[in-house]
């Protein structure tokens, strides 16, 4: 019966991983409002990635005589100060923002997991790392975003890393903090018994027991790097102009807004779904991935 | 009869039906057994098998707005409990029937003093003020035997250790003096030692106070000692009933049979192999019709795979749900 | 429990010199001349290297850290690379407005956020928690120089009920002095309030689900007396670690709202540091606002200590 035993379990554990991940998928499928989210983005990506076929015009070509009008149908959501059509701009302005907030999380994401993963592993290095993470976080984020970009100099690459390394403490701390406690599952006892090196511990076995939590706060990472690169450009250190991104199409809307609240309306419209989208599935992600999270 | 003045708690054909994401569970079907007054019953049967969901049903500590619903009926004191309002059913926890949980720890709430979560008890039921409570709640604590009872009042739940906390919850359940106590598996989670002395308090406040206890366990050797009489689950179902001496010398039901030869004796020979009951507890929704133990059982015939078995008395006192005994008087017919 | 405070206490310091550290490598970091930015373009060689020597500038970086961080300790944060002026002072003038709209934004947001997470939490699933949710998810969405933006839009410039810029005071009368802030009020406790308000209800939630709650349900507690004594008790503790936590992004948020509000507090003092390379303010600004971040961290942990018995006993809180 022994024999026959542990024949059933693995075959069992197959199809009861096979099982979970249908029962998961339905029930993804089945949240109307994650639903609903992936498709917002998925709308406002093939935007962003279509827009030199979907825009009229060039984003940096100035009409100057055509300055700061309302919509109308030549320019269906107006010109801005230097007579560049708003909706081209903002069409390319989703696209740099999604572009730099997906950079941004990805980025935070690996870094994130790999020194967590190292804080865990090692004791010597954990002290060390938590320290420096807790130190980190102790300065709002934005404001060393903003230091950060006063001393790399304003370029979208530089906007990118300073929000990477501004987000990257957070995850540190998580991925540490998951680490360790399947860190000491018993299992991971069993594989060290056998010879294998820190490495291949780490990467092969731990490393995929604690993607979850990761992927949902990678999700909302993305939301709020959109906003903080926005923030940033809107004081003036974030994406360099002429580059339109939403965050400085709407710092130069600021200085019009008595008079043209286009330049500030649809560009807000586009950064609000945008992050909308994003939260909406980020929070449909961590309801698939931690049922027993009570939202 | 006359037996009727005598029971105090009926439970009639319970279903407890759970609705979760992975759809319906029936987690008890057709449950019915009697409590009579004074008597401690012991309700025994692996993990899973439904013994907490009875107990958790008889008190309706469920959420019933989204999570379950109930089918049959409990009759407690002449009341049908599953009828009563939400209201009814507040005065009736803690009151006339009150619990204890396995894990005293988990069961108080860490940022309030013990003294405190006694009293609170007495204060919404018995309508008296803070002062009285807590004169109260320290007899009770005297009661239950905790030493240092002046102190311990004062303590949170994590300062103390946990046969005091075990007892503490024990003082909280009689504080308003219940006709039933329940106790779900009141010891599993402390020493032997400690084991012994809560049983041994059970089993003194049964008598001094005329208390019916409920003791829900899987430790059989405790109800050996403890419990006047036994059922026994499995799957959501009660498969055996009877009387103590009867469940231990004269077991009907295969899977009780299984359970009494699986305990090491001292007369076990000392080189052979444990009895195992063969196969394991299958997963609830996998059940279909047919007696739930058919898979397991050394006594199974064809009749067991395709019918569900009803309970028969067997004799006075026993009452067994097995196709091996279908020649007496039938108790319940299923619809 | 003195145990738990000295630990913490000490904790808080270790780390602020640390972020001292990091600001100051940050900024010293920064390519370019001080000096140069000083005298500006026209500057002789002599006159820079007098400037270098009286700034400091030509003393090893380490030394430069150690002058700073003493006179810190002391209040002196250095003077301005731009006017020669005091840095702190000015950091001191402009405090006031910006901690004024952050502490009452997030006294705002928790006086939303605790009702709405708690009804939101008993009615899970209901049309009241639907609704919530609807306004928690927007809070988080929209950015609240965004909401800002739109505030002025829609009340300052088109139904012309709030002034859109300045800051008046208090010698104005209590209005005279509030309708200015209305406006960045709401704009930062929404966003506040939709976050707190999720983190009420899933910890509410939590609560709801754990033992003891059933155990009182078991004593025949009234469903009043369980939500509101046993499981909102347990609710306050980790949201009140969570506001000081988010306090830094209200500080954060605060900063850039002034920008749009003219309002002269802290966040236009930094885009004027930055704008004029005024290295030695930046660096004064950024040190602040981080000391104000800690320490509010530390008060809410050693309130923590005070309300939750566990950490008499043990000195570690749960779950850390």
């Amino acid at each position: 019966m022994n024999g026959n035993t542990s024949h059933e379990v693995a075959s069992l554990d197959k199809a009861g991983i096979r099982e979970h991940r249908r029962i998961m998928l339905k029930s993804f499928l089945r949240n109307k409002l994650a639903l609903t989210g992936l498709i917002i983005l998925m709308a406002l990506t093939l935007l962003a990635i279509f827009a030199p076929s979907i825009t009229p015009v060039d984003p940096y070509e100035m009409e100057v005589a055509n300055r700061l009008q309302p919509p109308s149908r030549e320019h269906i959501f107006g010109t801005d100060a230097f007579g560049r059509d708003v909706f081209t701009r903002t069409i390319y302005g989703l696209r740099i923002s999604l572009t730099v907030g997906i950079l941004t999380a990805l980025f935070t994401m690996v870094a994130g997991m790999i020194i967590g993963l190292l804080a865990a592993y090692f004791d010597f290095l954990d002290n060390v790392l938590m320290r420096l993470t807790e130190a980190m976080m102790s300065i709002p984020t934005t404001l060393l975003a903003i230091a950060l970009m006063t001393l790399l100099g304003a370029t979208t690459g530089n906007v990118v890393l300073s929000m990477a390394i501004v987000s990257t403490p957070g995850v540190a701390r998580l991925a540490r903090s998951t680490a360790l406690s399947v860190k000491q599952a018993l299992y991971i006892e069993a594989v060290k018994s056998q010879g294998a090196s820190w490495a291949r511990i780490l990467f092969k076995h731990i490393a995929p027991n604690i993607l979850s939590p990761i992927i949902v706060q990678t999700t909302f990472i993305f939301a709020t790097a959109i906003i903080t690169e926005a923030s940033l450009s809107f004081i003036g250190v974030g994406v360099p102009p002429p580059i339109p991104s939403l965050g400085n199409i709407l710092y130069e809307g600021k200085a019009v807004i008595y008079d043209s609240w286009w330049m500030v309306t649809f560009p807000g419209i586009f950064m609000i779904l945008s992050v909308l989208a994003i939260n909406i599935l980020g929070d449909g992600i961590r309801d698939l991935l931690d049922p027993l999270s009570n939202r | 009869m006359s037996e009727n003045q005598n029971v105090l708690l009926k439970i009639d054909d319970l279903q407890t039906t759970f609705n979760t994401v992975r759809g319906s569970i029936t987690a008890i079907n057709g449950v019915s057994f009697k409590v009579r007054k004074g008597e401690v019953l012991g309700l025994v049967g692996e993990s899973g098998c439904g013994k907490s969901v009875t107990a958790q049903s008889i008190m309706r500590l469920y959420d019933e707005k989204k999570l379950v619903s109930y089918k049959g009926s409990i009759q407690f004191d002449g009341k049908n409990i599953l009828k009563l309002t939400p209201e009814e059913m507040e005065k009736l926890r803690g009151s006339e029937i009150a619990m204890v949980f396995q894990d005293s720890l988990s069961s108080l709430d860490p940022l309030f003093t013990v003294g405190d979560q006694i009293a609170e008890t007495l204060i919404s039921h018995k309508k008296i003020d803070r002062k009285q409570a807590w004169k109260r709640a320290l007899k009770l604590l005297e009661l239950t035997g905790i030493p240092a009872p002046e102190q311990r009042i004062k303590a949170y739940p994590h300062e103390l250790s946990g046969g005091m906390r075990q007892r503490v919850m024990i003082a909280m359940a009689l504080s308003c003096d219940p006709k039933l106590l329940i106790a779900d598996e009141p010891t599993t989670a402390l020493d032997v030692t400690i084991q012994a002395q809560i049983m041994d308090l059970i089993v003194d406040l049964n008598h001094s106070l005329g208390m019916s206890v409920i003791l829900i366990t899987h430790d059989l050797g405790v109800v050996a000692t403890v419990c006047q009489r036994v059922i026994i689950m499995y799957l959501g179902e009660v498969v055996e009933e009877g009387l103590v001496s009867d469940i231990f010398n004269n077991p009907l039901h295969p899977y009780t049979k299984g359970l009494i030869k699986s305990i090491p004796t001292f007369a076990t020979p000392k080189n052979e192999p444990l009895y195992m009951i063969r196969g394991s507890v299958p997963v609830l929704n996998e059940v279909k019709t047919g007696c739930r133990f058919c898979n397991r059982c050394e006594q199974a015939r064809d009749q067991c795979k395709i019918e569900t078995p009803v309970p028969v008395q067997v004799n006075g006192t026993q009452t067994v749900r097995c196709w091996n005994y279908k020649n007496k008087q039938i108790l319940h017919k299923r619809g | 429990m003195a145990k738990y405070m000295g630990k913490r206490l000490l904790s808080s310091l270790l780390t602020l010199l640390l972020v001292s550290i990091i600001i100051f490598s940050l900024v010293h970091l920064i390519p370019g001349d001080p000096a140069a930015i000083i005298l500006g373009p026209d500057a002789t060689v002599q006159s820079l290297e007098k400037v270098r020597a009286q700034m400091g500038f030509d003393k090893p970086i380490v030394k430069q850290y150690m002058d700073w961080i003493t006179g810190a300790l002391r209040g002196d944060l250095g003077v301005s690379y731009y006017n020669n002026a005091p840095v702190t002072p000015e950091i001191i003038r402009r405090l006031a407005p910006s901690l004024t709209i952050a502490v009452i934004a997030q006294l705002v947001a928790i006086l939303i956020s605790i009702p709405l997470g708690v009804v939101s939490a008993k009615n899970k699933g209901c049309k009241s928690d639907y609704a919530i949710s609807v306004f928690t998810l927007l809070g988080v969405s929209v950015p609240n120089f965004l909401l800002s933006l739109f505030l002025v839009l829609i009340l300052g410039v088109g139904l012309k009920v709030l002034p859109v810029s300045g800051y008046g005071s208090l010698s104005n009368g209590l209005w005279g002095y509030f309708k200015y802030l209305v406006m960045p009020i709401i704009a930062l406790s929404l966003a506040q309030a939709g976050l707190l308000t999720r983190m009420t209800k899933s910890t509410m939630s939590d609560i709801i689900n754990t033992d003891f709650m059933k155990a009182a349900k078991a004593k025949g507690l009234s469903e009043r007396n369980r939500l509101y004594k046993h499981a909102l008790r347990n609710t306050l503790s980790p949201i009140l670690t969570i506001v000081g936590q988010t306090f830094g992004s209200l500080i954060a948020g605060t900063a850039i709202i002034e920008i749009i509000f003219n309002i002269p507090g802290i966040g236009q003092l930094i885009v004027t540091s930055i704008t004029k390379r005024d290295y030695a303010q930046l660096q004064g600004i950024i040190l602040t606002v981080s000391v104000i971040y800690i320490s509010i961290n530390l008060i809410v942990d050693l309130l923590y200590g005070v309300v939750d018995p566990r950490i008499k006993l043990t000195g570690k809180k749960e779950g850390s």
